[in-house]
């Protein structure tokens, strides 16, 4: 290709290498392009946006393939593909809280799930690999939004009224007459484009009317947004940027907020379900009657700030800072985090009520209450009778070989107990208690402990949230939506006018010649002039024939 | 656009987008890892222990290296390795001191525990209720041993059951 | 007085629909002549249902006191009347009939799938509380009608332009999307015949995702069940006792509804067998019956149609398909993107249009070319819509 510039043999000017239309009067000074690729050479004006002019340095090379907008699909195609992926199988942020992955992928899903696991595809959205494509995707938008920005705004800015002749038959729409046409009609046709809004310029006996030059801009707007987009997910990885924790809370509890480093705390003071009410909401009545919808879910929360935050571990001495009741849809703020209600536990159990039985199956004394958490060792029932628990097991999973009970976890979802039965003069009694079931130990046991009921303990489920990275995402998007809506709903449309020795029309648009055409031909129709027919249309029309 | 401008457009382009995918992709890699992993500094903290005192880590290692044990009833590795790593720390003179924090647990369920095993437990039992200590170390599966040196540096750390030359191991690294 | 806003609101939505059944007659009339009569007598018809539908909506919301798209059955139906109003704004702009012929029977078809899923009017949990829930949808569901465009125009576009006899793989698609629309009439038949003439129900007890019991109700035999799943019937109650039903036995775990995929499985192999059946009836394929209708199609129209409707549906798609929704998943659930499978095919979506604008815009993807994507991406959004909220269990959900 040629490295020389290219000067005009009609009109002098002198236009950079590798352009195809002459930046001042329009005329095919170029054949020398790839005819394949460049269908229309109006695309961009004609101006030299193929790279390939230049010389090919290594720098060169990599950047021609970035500019390659076949090269910039199969990017996408392959980011589309790869998210596609990450929702075969949940990926680990969707599993449940606390559960080993490597077991959990290989439990419910086999062998596949072992392979998901193993090649790291359940953290696909932070893998190395998803980050460098995307990477790759902001460079091919840089890169080809300068290649063909740049260009096409000195063309656009740099245009000339008067063109070529060989320009007008050129263009999609156009209108060649044998005669001139008549002063005081040119300038209806002037006076009707400007009524719809066409900027008028003149040369002489040249007229350029345009409109719409803005959305030209739409695309490189809209990828100056993706690029902010881009930016901003990069901002992710780095530290302080983002935070993302569960704070798990039950009711009553205060505990630390995470990566505050114990500066904060927060207090449950009161978790509320509610439920809507078949009753109250007549309208709902048969969707009510099979299932239980949840109306409203809060946890009324205090927060406190710790005085003494010296070492990890010590007594935190709190001051209160604030009451809020955190609802779904209405987080807490403060210092930069949010708080959001995300959702709630009730698998626990807070407590559980006893009550002691005679052998004719009477209650003696009052019932007592264990509380699962923290519980007594001794309950006294009578002045002559006490119960000592001997063993407690909050998940009771099984007895053990030396007879203690063991527990699945630390956490009272299904209680187990030995209690004895102590009453002055007799031998204990012992029998072990579980959830649905008491299994006397000792013999002859004359007594009998029944369950009465159980409390729950409900644990309010937290989301904390910082995202400083959040402000790249929402301007790049409304960047992006505006470039996207001036490109696609508005359209850049130029008509020239030649009327010296025969009246010429041309008349070009980035998008929706169907549109243009009809505009165009209201005007020309109402001045009694030959109407525009669409050059591709009627080519098409030939082909099919 | 002038031919030098455009090179220098081009190159600081490349150059530009790569380091930033580089550093990224350091970022995300780098944040896998464990806050506290071997050749660490250790943290301190002071917790409550069984016994009704305080213990503080920084007091200990004036005088001698710390081994920390995180453990629960509930963890059945936990609760096989605890008579061995008695053994061990009573053998060894009691020259490196262990500190086994317990996980979350009321008193009631250690000392059910503790009371099953056929010795009692001679070294210091602290009680991490609200999980600090946890999470500041980011425990994940348990048991978790770190060895500290008394320069306040993590030696060794394992995170499955310790065998008898596991603890042996974990002394000797405490004493380095 | 609400309820009865609801019943309302549900007849006139039938109306609508029976309607438009009738529209097809004068307006597949008007194929055959310039004259306006029997055109205007249909797209009037047309017009009628689509205000009918417009009262649909505006008596469920007051009577439910939220917008009728909180479930499967509410948002399909706003999706069909989304894709009416779509094809009215076309015909206004384009005038081309041809495309009302094609619209109304997928519509239809819509309608009726939707009407499959429960319709009972339901309140809203809490993380749908929140006007986000319609201006999110309502944007999403218009963007979607005017996307659906291009698929019609697409369709008819390779329907004129292919041969029926041609032995190539273009053809062998277009009839594949044939057969693809006769398993969807399969489906929506067996599943009125099996769950409402026949009342076929099968339970089979098993535990969910989440470790929950739960009962899952089979209309067509099991050919594939829960992990675990245990055939029980109901014996009164919330009581229910192990019993035998016909099943292979085939487990798939709990991510995986099985219950709604063995429906699915069951309308391929009864939709392949209707088809075969038909095929051998006519001897050629099913495009050889409805080409003719594209008759007069002007190609160029067709192309046209299908660029447009992409070029103004797709940054409405951007706008109520991921921006809205971004800002109310933030409200609601303190993260404005999570890559859970419906916003990640939302996403895919996205770059579907944007390949297809690029490899129009850029690289001359016209004609041809450009009706095979514009009917992927119909496929796709119907995807979204169907596969990823029934076989795919989580936050995003309605079913």
């Amino acid at each position: 290709m040629a490295l020389k510039e290219i000067k005009c043999s009609s009109c002098g000017h002198v236009n950079p290498a590798g352009t195809q239309l002459c930046q001042s009067c329009g005329k095919l000074i170029n054949e020398d392009y790839d005819k394949k690729k460049i269908k229309d050479v109006m695309r961009y004006d004609g101006s030299a946006v193929r790279s390939k002019v230049r010389s090919q340095t290594l720098y060169d090379k990599i950047w021609n393939f970035f500019t390659s907008i076949r090269n910039g699909v199969i990017i996408i195609a392959l980011i589309s593909i790869a998210a596609a992926i990450g929702t075969i199988f949940p990926q680990e942020y969707f599993i449940p809280v606390g559960a080993d992955p490597e077991q959990h992928y290989q439990e419910h899903y086999g062998t596949l799930g072992y392979l998901y696991y193993q090649l790291g595809l359940h953290n696909l959205y932070s893998s190395w690999w998803f980050l460098i494509l995307n990477g790759l995707l902001a460079l091919s938008i840089i890169a080809a939004s300068i290649d063909r920005g740049v260009p096409l705004f000195k063309t656009l800015y740099k245009q000339h009224v008067k063109k070529h002749d060989s320009f007008f038959k050129r263009q999609r729409l156009y209108s060649i007459q044998e005669t001139t046409i008549e002063d005081d009609k040119v300038s209806s046709i002037v006076s009707k484009l400007k009524k719809m809004r066409y900027k008028v310029r003149t040369d002489g006996e040249n007229y350029m009317f345009e409109k719409g030059r803005f959305s030209r801009w739409g695309p490189y707007i809209n990828h100056s947004g993706l690029i902010l987009i881009l930016f901003g997910s990069m901002l992710r990885f780095f530290p302080g940027l983002y935070i993302d924790e569960i704070i798990y809370v039950s009711e009553g509890e205060t505990v630390a907020i995470p990566t505050t480093e114990n500066e904060f705390y927060i207090e449950n003071n009161r978790f509320i379900v509610e439920n809507y009410d078949q009753e109250e909401h007549d309208v709902f009545s048969d969707a009510l009657m099979n299932a239980v919808v949840t109306q409203n879910f809060q946890t009324d929360v205090s927060i406190y700030r710790n005085l003494n935050q010296n070492v990890v571990g010590s007594r935190p001495d709190l001051e209160k800072v604030d009451d809020y009741s955190i609802q779904v849809n209405h987080p807490y703020r403060f210092d930069g985090y949010e708080i959001f209600q995300s959702s709630f536990d009730s698998s626990q159990l807070r407590s559980m009520t006893f009550f002691l039985e005679d052998a004719d199956g009477e209650q003696v004394g009052d019932p007592f209450v264990v509380d699962l958490r923290t519980p007594d060792e001794t309950y006294n029932i009578t002045d002559d009778i006490v119960i000592d628990m001997r063993a407690y097991s909050p998940d009771f999973l099984e007895i053990a070989d030396n007879g203690t009970l063991v527990s699945q976890t630390p956490v009272p979802r299904n209680p187990a107990f030995v209690f004895e039965v102590n009453e002055q003069g007799e031998d204990p009694e012992r029998s072990f208690i579980r959830i649905m079931g008491s299994t006397p130990i000792t013999d002859n046991n004359e007594y009998n402990i029944r369950f009465l009921e159980a409390e729950d303990q409900v644990a309010s489920v937290l989301t904390l949230k910082k995202d400083l990275t959040m402000p790249f995402f929402a301007v790049g998007f409304v960047i992006f939506l505006f470039g996207l809506f001036i490109g696609s709903y508005i359209n850049h449309r130029r008509i020239w006018i030649k009327n010296d020795t025969a009246f010429k029309l041309a008349a070009h648009t980035n998008k929706n010649y169907f549109g243009l055409k009809k505009e165009l031909n209201k005007v020309l129709e109402s001045e009694d002039i030959e109407q525009v027919e669409d050059k591709f249309v009627i080519e098409q029309t030939k082909k099919d024939k | 656009m002038k031919k030098g401008t455009r090179k220098v457009v081009r190159i600081t382009t490349l150059v530009l987008i790569t380091a930033l995918i580089g550093v990224t992709l350091y970022f995300n890699l780098s944040s896998d890892t464990q806050i506290v992993e071997v050749g660490d500094d250790y943290i301190d903290f002071e917790l409550e222990t069984l016994d009704g005192d305080v213990v503080k880590v920084s007091d200990l290692l004036e005088n001698q290296g710390v081994i920390l044990n995180f453990w629960g009833t509930w963890c059945k590795p936990c609760r096989e390795e605890m008579p061995d790593l008695n053994d061990l720390y009573n053998e060894f003179d009691r020259e490196v001191e262990v500190i086994a924090v317990n996980v979350r647990e009321s008193n009631q369920q250690i000392n059910q525990f503790l009371s099953s095993l056929p010795e009692e437990m001679d070294f210091t039992i602290a009680l991490d209720r609200e999980r600090d200590v946890t999470r500041a170390y980011n425990i994940g599966p348990m048991p978790t041993t770190i060895a500290i040196n008394q320069d306040g540096v993590v030696i060794k750390k394992q995170e499955t059951q310790l065998s008898r030359e596991d603890i042996v191991a974990f002394i000797e690294a405490a004493q380095e | 007085m609400d309820t009865q806003l609801v019943s309302l609101s549900g007849t006139l939505l039938y109306t609508a629909f029976v309607l438009l059944i009738i529209a097809i007659i004068p307006i597949a009339m008007s194929m055959k002549t310039e004259k306006k009569r029997a055109w205007n007598i249909g797209f009037t018809m047309v017009i009628v249902s689509f205000i009918l539908m417009l009262g649909y909506i505006v008596f469920r919301w007051i009577g439910q006191g939220h917008a009728p798209v909180s479930n499967m059955y509410e948002f399909i139906v706003v999706f069909a009347i989304m894709i009416i109003g779509g094809l009215i704004i076309t015909y206004f702009y384009f005038k081309t009939r041809t495309l009302a012929l094609f619209t109304i029977p997928i519509v239809l078809l819509l309608i009726a799938y939707g009407s499959m899923f429960t319709r009972e009017a339901s309140p809203l949990i809490p993380a749908l509380q929140s006007n986000w829930l319609f201006i999110h949808v309502f944007t999403v569901t218009f963007a979607y009608g005017i996307l659906s465009m291009s698929a019609v125009a697409g369709l008819i576009y390779l329907l004129k332009v292919i041969e029926p006899k041609e032995k190539s793989k273009r053809a062998f698609a277009l009839e594949s999307l044939m057969a693809g629309i006769v398993v969807v009439i399969s489906f929506i038949i067996m599943t009125v015949v099996m769950t409402g003439i026949v009342g076929y129900q099968d339970d089979y007890y098993y535990v969910d995702r989440q470790g929950n019991e739960q009962v899952a109700e089979y209309n067509l035999p099991a050919l594939i069940v829960f992990r675990d799943a245990i055939p029980v019937e109901h014996v009164g109650e919330n009581n229910y006792e192990p019993t035998e039903h016909m099943m292979t036995g085939v487990e798939l775990p709990p991510v995986i509804n099985s219950q709604s995929l063995n429906t699915v499985i069951w309308s391929f192999i009864v939709g392949l067998i209707v088809y075969g059946i038909v095929r051998l009836s006519i001897r050629q394929r099913i495009i050889t019956l409805i080409k003719p209708l594209t008759r007069k199609v002007n190609l160029e129209l067709m192309d046209e149609i299908g660029y447009r409707s992409v070029i103004i549906g797709f940054p409405l798609f951007a706008l109520g398909g991921i921006f809205f929704a971004a800002i109310w998943a933030q409200i609601a659930w303190s993260r404005f993107w999570g890559w859970d499978p419906k916003e990640t095919f939302a996403f895919i979506t996205f770059m579907f249009y944007t390949i297809f604008l690029h490899l129009r815009l850029n690289r001359g993807y016209e004609g041809e070319k450009s009706a095979w994507l514009a009917i992927l991406g119909f496929l796709l959004i119907l995807f979204n819509l169907i596969a990823i909220n029934l076989l795919v269990a989580g936050l995003h959900s309605y079913a």
